[in-house]
């Protein structure tokens, strides 16, 4: 999530931004660009995300039931959205987390074998 | 669906807003407010396809929702068959009762007839049949009407040299009901007969062509007899597919002075 595209940085793989999403909600409600600048700083400017993206994603996941809104007024004393997570999107991003840990593990496990380590 | 309302709602303001607040934190890291904003703009993307993509969360979603409805119907119809068959039947009867009135509201009310003048046509309504006397005592008489015709419907039995005996529906009509009605003849057809009465019994029927005027693709196979009565010949005409006034037309005075008219004597009066 940055305005820059340095060579050190990745593209989100498809399907990832919601599970981002989920783990900074967990932290508590947030809005729209407050969820964008967490993201970017807690992967240490790697992650490169368009912004836009994060409202589609948004409302997929109010869709099902795992993130709600309340109305509030932002730093720009604007109407705005806070977003927070459900018990039903707790317990989705616990799921959603262990898949992505056996994912990586298993990813990892093909690209660094046992004997090269 | 309200769901989806107050998600969407507001939806502009959070993008704006968003917009701005990134273009603010580029102004704190000393970019000038063109630059700030123009960056601001770069990270976010496709302002246009953002909303597009979010509000077709809740397109899909909709659509989903009537998939799963229909599913929850059909299960429950399936565990009480019962129920279904009655529900059917219900929903069957309610659709044929309301085709079927609306079939004849639409005949009788909005059809038009297929008269090149129907507006102008008018059925002289009598409780009674009209007799030949009446007629001949109205025709020219009757103020505010071009024409008037008299003609009466009637089924006989009909056999054409040795071939079987068909029951047709006849018309006895006086000369001046193709002009009131507007039907051109494609053929010899009717001799005016004056002042005859219209009775008599069929015989000797051969086929005819006849069109109407306003519908060029109207056409009905016509049989024509000539008999003679008394002395005095007669035409009586056996119609297919030729739809004449009924009586609900319009019953009572003409509906403008130029109005065409005919007269009708017939049973359905």
């Amino acid at each position: 999530m940055s305005t820059r595209r340095s060579p050190e940085r990745v593209e989100l793989l498809q399907g990832t931004l919601d599970l981002l999403v989920l783990r900074t909600l967990r932290f508590g409600p947030a809005h729209g660009h407050a969820i964008a600048k967490a993201i970017e700083r807690g992967s240490d400017d790697v992650l490169l995300v368009e912004q836009g993206s994060l409202y589609p994603a948004l409302h997929r996941l109010i869709e099902r039931g795992f993130v709600t809104f309340d109305d509030g007024t932002s730093e720009n004393n604007r109407r705005a959205k806070f977003y927070r997570l459900t018990p039903k999107g707790r317990r989705q991003l616990d799921v959603e987390t262990s898949k992505w840990e056996a994912l990586a593990r298993a990813v990892g496990r093909i690209l660094r074998p046992a004997g090269q380590q | 669906m309200k769901r989806a309302r107050r998600a969407l709602d507001g939806l502009d303001d959070d993008i704006r807003d968003h917009i701005e607040s990134e273009t603010q934190d580029n102004i704190d890291r000393g970019m000038a407010p063109e630059e700030a904003r123009r960056q601001a703009m770069l990270a976010f993307g496709n302002v246009a396809l953002a909303k597009e993509d979010a509000r077709a969360v809740w397109r899909w979603q909709w659509i989903e929702q009537l998939v799963q409805d229909g599913r929850y119907a059909f299960r429950s119809l399936r565990r009480r068959p019962a129920y279904a068959l009655l529900s059917i039947l219900t929903l069957a009867l309610g659709i044929g009762g309301t085709a079927a009135v609306y079939g004849v509201a639409r005949s009788v009310l909005l059809a038009p007839l297929p008269f090149a003048h129907e507006r102008e046509l008018g059925v002289f309504w009598k409780k009674t049949d009209w007799t030949h006397e009446e007629y001949l005592h109205i025709r020219g008489r009757v103020p505010g009407f071009r024409q008037v015709a008299l003609f009466r419907q009637r089924d006989v039995i009909v056999r054409e040299g040795d071939g079987p005996a068909r029951l047709v529906r006849v018309v006895s009509a006086s000369a001046e009901l193709f002009d009131v009605l507007g039907f051109r003849l494609l053929g010899a057809l009717v001799e005016p007969f004056g002042e005859q009465d219209l009775g008599g019994d069929a015989r000797d029927v051969a086929p005819v062509d006849l069109r109407a005027d306003a519908h060029e693709d109207l056409t009905a196979a016509l049989e024509r007899e000539d008999a003679e009565t008394e002395g005095h010949p007669q035409a009586q005409l056996a119609l297919r597919g030729l739809q004449l006034p009924e009586a609900h037309v319009s019953p009572g005075p003409p509906r403008s002075p130029a109005a065409r008219s005919s007269t009708r004597g017939g049973r359905a009066c």
